[in-house]
Order: structure tokens, then C-alpha cells, then sequence
């Protein structure tokens, strides 16, 4: 069964007196473990298909199935719930608290689950660890580089062992240094840690670190293709982040 | 923790913008200063017209007088009012004021006889001084200690009001509201004070009836006995004689309660203004805590307790402010010899306290909806 299943889906909105279709009868499945890049043009449809696929937007109609659930159907109480437990959410802007540390930043996730203050701390310790900024536990954001404030972003998306992530053109407000790091932290996410990734990118070389890439014009897919990947399912030798956040 | 860490989340909000949040933090300190200071004055006001010390009281005055100065009865009608069954003592009384008229500043002289300050018919506890050396000296006052603590005066010291010059023999404290905010010196030396055509003329005589419920037939014999005699009396109670004393000061109170409750909306509208600036600048922020997985009541109770933070915050410097000026300032409001002291009680306080805590809730309701309903998507575009 596929992790990620669109049946039919079709997403219109209001703009004024305009209808907007950014998405219309689309089907998509996406496999447990799979790295996908969505490309296509402003306007093509590819961050509203992810964010449908985060539960932060509803279908107008058809199915959005994430592990064999119909969230679509979902009350918006019951999808923010689905939401903290089974999706991280990596932004273009990095989206970071300008008020809370880089270790607040990532722990925020984890005040909607149950866990003891020491359980929080070894989590929010492994996440920072897995890229690469624990020694930046106490920074601000202003402290931190874009592409710091990105892998901080990248922690927080990954603290809750989400089912999947989701990437909204992570390397877009990036220099190329950093961007390549973020890919790399991506990739590491998939392969070694076995995450199943959705990302929304322009950048054909960030496409490039995926396993399959989809191309949307118009609300479709245009086209398809696998992408040699060598071990993206393989996972390496376990870790102490593969422990707790695989 | 989660309650807690949402706490925190908001002080960290509210300490983001520090210029914002201490000028609305003030905004409310100052309402709130100005509503505890006219609660104060109010409770004063309640509690001189309704001590259970003064329930039993008549106080005679000379018909159609309004102000001491002019008022003025002959001593003898003590021994006649004293014959009434009914009551109980009757304390002659002349009073000396530096100000006629509403005052912040007024000073009231009571001459009474010397015995009637140890025999309880003046009911004070003197707490400096002695009531002997009060007894020695003609020119002996013992002063309220609110007064004292006001003038700065201490025993032994000399103070002198308009014409009248004493010597303090000692500082008091009373249980009957406004009475240590004013002085007591002998009756003759006060008599004297006014001329010789004052002695044996008193400004009013103040009787302690055996029973409260005899007020209203005592007082209408004693205005019937001395309907024709050399001058004509008005007999009231203690509290009607406050109120009429006081009768345009309390109209004033009255308004500037409305004002008080005026500048509680003020707050309102400020604290809300605040709050809505706050929710929409952070209009972004929200919606990444939504994707996050955080409830719209989550974010809700955040905004509320941001509110709520800010109007507690100001609420409480505001009302400690008023409570250190009402208890350490000595302020005392008189009119015609009549002393009312600003009262702070623990549910003036607390009532002040829960108008901050009310206010910034309400100010948070509408903002706190606004950031728990808005559309994740559309708010993520927009900011």
C-alpha cells in the first residue's frame, strides 16, 4: 500500500469573482520511504498538492489518503492532531520563532505530545545533533545564518519521527553552499533514516536529490521519472538519531 | 507543561516588542490607579455614613446653618438634651476648620470637655503623648494620626491654624472613619479662640442615644424643645449629617466613578488595540504553529494570555501605586469640618485587580479568535 494515495483530486478556491482550479483530478501515490521532487511552473499547482498532502489545506473533492486515513474528512481539530503527529513541515522562510532559542524552536512540536521533560530533551538533543547544530542550542534565530535557521527548521520537521516531510523549496532563500547542505541533510533524511519526502523546488540541481520527480502544469501531472538513486530505501549503519527519530 | 510553556511562549511574545508592551503596560497602570483611587475614596465615603460607631449618633446643628463657623448654640442645651430618657451622653462640641468649603488639605479643630476624652464619649486610642499632659495644658491638642502623619508633626510640637495655636500632647488613633484625620483640643481654649462672645457656645452637640431606633422620635422632641427657645436646632443623624456636610462632594464622587468605569473601557479599547496589533503581526507565525499541529484553542489561550499578562501587569502597578499614595500619602477629603479619609481595603484591591484581569480578557477575545480561525494557507501568504 502506498503511504501517500490522491484519488481524483480536484482543489478550487475563490479569487474575487474568480474561480481558481490550481489542482483538477489529480492522482498521485507516493511509496513509504520515497524522496519526491514536485517541479512546474508558478501557478502549476505543487505547493497547494503539498500542502494538501500536510493536511493544511482541504480538497475540494476527492481523496487525500496518507496511510490508508481519508483526511480529507478530517474536522480541522482532528487534522491539526494528524498534523503534529505524522507530518514535519519544512518552509522556504524557515518559519522559526524570532522569540524562542534554536533548542525552543525545535522542542515547539513536542509540547503537543505527551512526553517527559527528559524525553523532550534527548529528542530536541538528537535533532539538533542530526544537523549538525547542537552546539547552537541557545542561539536565536538573528544569531544563526539562513542556512542554519534552515537545518533548525529541518530539526523541528524531523523532532516528532513524522511519517512524512514536507518541503516547500527549502533551498529557495539559500546561497548555493548552503542550499547544498540542506539537500545533503535531506537526502540523509531518506536514505539513512528512511523518511518519506515531498518537496516543492524550482531548482532542477535540488531536484536532482530526489528519487522521483514530477512535473505539474495546470493542476496535472505532465510528467513523471524515476531518478538514479542508488539506496535511497537502503538504510546505512544505525545511529543514535536513527534510534529515535527512524 | 504545556499550559506552562505557553505561558512562557506568550511573556516571550509580550518582551518582543518592549517599547509596545511597557507603554500599554502604563496605559492600564494609569486607568487602574485612577479607578483603585476612586474606589478608595468611595469606600471612605461608605465607611464614614455607615460605621457601626457613629449608628447611634444624633448630631444637633443650628437650623439653616450649613458651614461651623456660623453655626452656634448655647452649652446649656446639653442638660436638657442629656434629661431625655433615651440617651445616653451628649458631647458638646466646637469646631474650628481652615476651610469652609471641599478640601484636600482642610484642618478640623474639635474643642470638647477635657473628660470627655478618657471617658469614651471620644472614642480614641492614643498611641503617642499622653491624655494628662493633654489635660495640663489649655492649649494641649491631641491629633489623628493621619493628620499628624500629613503636617509631619510629632508630640511636643507647635502648630498653628489660621488663629489658633496648640501644643500636641499626644497622636491618636480612632475607629471611627476620618476622626484621625482631625484634631481635639479643649473646648474653652477653642470658645476663646472666637472671642469672648463665644463661650458658652458650642457648634454642635453630638448625642449617643441608647438605642439606634429611638433616632428619628429623639431627634424631633429635641428640634420641638428648642423650636422657641434663643436658637433653633436641626437635629440629624451621623450619616444624614455626613451626607448633607458632604451632600456636593458626593454628587462629585458619584461622577468620577463613571469616570473610573471610563477609564476601565479606555483600557479596554487600548489593551485591545494592543493585542490586535500584536495577533497581526504575527499573522504568519500562528499559521506555522497551526502546521505544526497546535489547536486553534491552543493559539486562542495564547493570545488571551498575552492579553491577560499586559492587564495584569499594568493593574497591579497601577493599584499598588494608588495603594502606596491612599496609605502612605494621608490624603483626606474635608467639607465643613467634615473629614473623609480615602479607605483602601483588601476588596478594593482585589476588585481592582479583577477589572485588570477582566478587561484583558475581553481585549484578547476578539484578537484570540481572529488568530485561531484564520486559514492556514491564506496566512501563510499573506504576511
Amino acid at each position: 500500500m502506498s503511504l501517500i494515495e490522491l484519488k481524483d483530486v480536484t482543489k478550487t478556491y475563490r479569487k474575487g469573482a474568480q474561480k481558481v482550479t490550481p489542482l483538477s483530478n489529480l492522482d498521485l501515490e507516493v511509496q513509504k520511504g520515497e524522496f519526491l521532487a514536485l517541479m512546474g511552473p508558478s501557478g502549476s499547482g505543487k505547493t497547494t498538492l503539498l500542502n494538501l498532502i500536510a493536511g493544511i489545506d482541504q480538497a475540494t473533492s476527492g481523496q487525500v489518503m496518507i496511510n490508508g486515513i481519508d483526511i480529507t474528512r478530517m474536522s480541522r481539530s482532528r487534522l491539526a492532531r494528524w498534523r503534529a503527529e505524522n507530518v514535519g513541515y519544512i518552509f522556504q522562510l524557515y518559519h522559526l520563532v524570532p522569540v524562542l532559542t534554536a533548542y525552543e524552536n525545535v522542542e515547539l512540536p513536542l509540547m503537543l505530545h505527551k512526553l517527559s521533560r527528559r524525553e523532550r530533551q534527548q529528542r530536541v538533543n538528537i535533532a539538533l545533533e542530526a544537523v549538525g547544530l547542537l552546539d547552537r542550542y541557545d542561539h536565536y534565530p538573528r544569531q544563526l545564518s539562513g542556512g542554519q535557521e534552515q537545518r533548525v527548521a529541518i530539526a523541528r520537521a524531523i523532532v516528532t519521527n513524522p511519517h512524512i516531510i514536507v518541503a516547500d523549496e527549502p533551498t529557495g532563500d539559500l546561497d548555493r553552499d548552503s542550499a547544498d547542505e540542506t539537500l545533503k541533510l535531506l537526502r540523509r533524511l531518506n536514505r539513512e533514516l528512511g523518511k518519506t519526502l515531498v518537496m516543492v523546488t524550482h531548482d532542477p540541481q535540488a531536484a536532482r536529490a530526489a528519487s522521483r520527480l514530477i512535473h505539474l502544469e495546470k493542476g496535472a501531472v505532465v510528467d513523471a521519472e524515476e531518478q538514479p538513486h542508488d539506496s535511497y530505501i537502503t538504510p546505512s549503519p544505525a545511529t543514535a538519531s536513527q534510534e529515535v527519530l527512524a | 507543561m504545556m499550559l506552562f510553556k505557553l505561558i512562557h511562549y506568550a511573556w516571550r511574545s509580550i518582551m518582543r516588542n518592549k517599547a509596545r508592551s511597557i507603554l500599554t503596560v502604563f496605559g492600564i497602570a494609569a486607568a487602574m490607579f485612577l479607578f483603585t483611587f476612586i474606589e478608595g475614596l468611595q469606600n471612605g465615603v461608605k465607611a464614614a455614613t455607615e460605621s457601626s460607631a457613629t449608628q447611634n449618633m444624633l448630631i444637633v446643628y443650628q437650623k439653616s446653618r450649613f458651614c461651623p463657623a456660623t453655626s452656634s448654640l448655647p452649652e446649656r442645651y446639653a442638660d436638657v438634651i442629656r434629661r431625655m430618657p433615651e440617651v445616653e451622653s451628649v458631647l458638646p462640641v466646637k469646631i474650628f476648620v481652615n476651610n469652609c468649603r471641599a478640601s484636600l488639605d482642610s484642618i478640623t479643630f474639635k474643642g470638647v470637655p477635657e473628660a470627655a476624652v478618657t471617658d469614651g464619649r471620644v472614642p480614641m486610642t492614643i498611641i503617642a503623648g499622653s491624655a494628662e499632659d493633654f489635660k495640663k495644658r489649655t492649649d494641649g491638642a491631641l491629633v489623628g494620626q493621619r493628620l499628624a502623619s500629613r503636617r509631619g508633626l510629632k508630640v511636643g510640637d507647635r502648630f498653628t491654624v489660621g488663629t489658633v495655636g496648640v501644643q500636641v500632647s499626644g497622636i491618636f488613633a480612632s475607629t471611627v472613619p476620618g476622626e484621625d484625620n482631625l484634631a481635639y483640643s479643649h473646648l474653652e481654649f477653642l470658645q476663646r479662640a472666637r472671642g469672648v462672645d463665644s463661650l458658652g457656645h458650642v457648634t454642635q452637640f453630638e448625642v449617643a442615644l441608647k438605642s439606634a431606633r429611638d433616632a428619628n422620635t429623639v431627634s424631633r422632641r429635641i428640634d420641638a424643645d428648642f423650636k422657641s427657645d434663643e436658637i433653633a436646632t436641626n437635629t440629624k443623624t451621623h450619616k444624614a449629617h455626613i451626607a448633607s456636610a458632604t451632600g456636593d462632594l458626593l454628587n462629585l464622587i458619584r461622577f468620577t466613578r463613571w469616570l473610573g468605569l471610563l477609564c476601565v473601557l479606555v483600557v479596554l479599547a487600548l489593551t485591545a488595540n494592543t493585542i490586535y496589533v500584536m495577533v497581526q503581526d504575527r499573522v504568519r507565525e500562528h499559521a506555522v504553529l497551526q502546521t505544526l499541529g497546535f489547536r486553534g484553542r491552543q493559539l486562542f489561550f495564547l493570545v488571551v494570555t498575552e492579553s491577560l499578562l499586559l492587564a495584569l501587569f499594568g493593574g497591579a502597578l497601577g493599584t499598588a501605586v494608588a495603594t502606596a499614595l491612599l496609605e502612605y500619602g494621608n490624603l483626606g477629603l474635608g467639607a465643613e469640618g467634615v473629614q473623609i479619609s480615602f479607605l483602601l481595603s483588601p476588596i478594593v484591591i482585589v476588585i481592582g485587580l479583577a477589572a485588570s484581569a477582566l478587561t484583558g480578557l475581553l481585549a484578547g477575545l476578539l484578537p484570540a479568535l481572529q488568530a485561531a480561525t484564520a486559514p492556514i494557507v491564506d496566512s501563510l501568504r499573506r504576511a
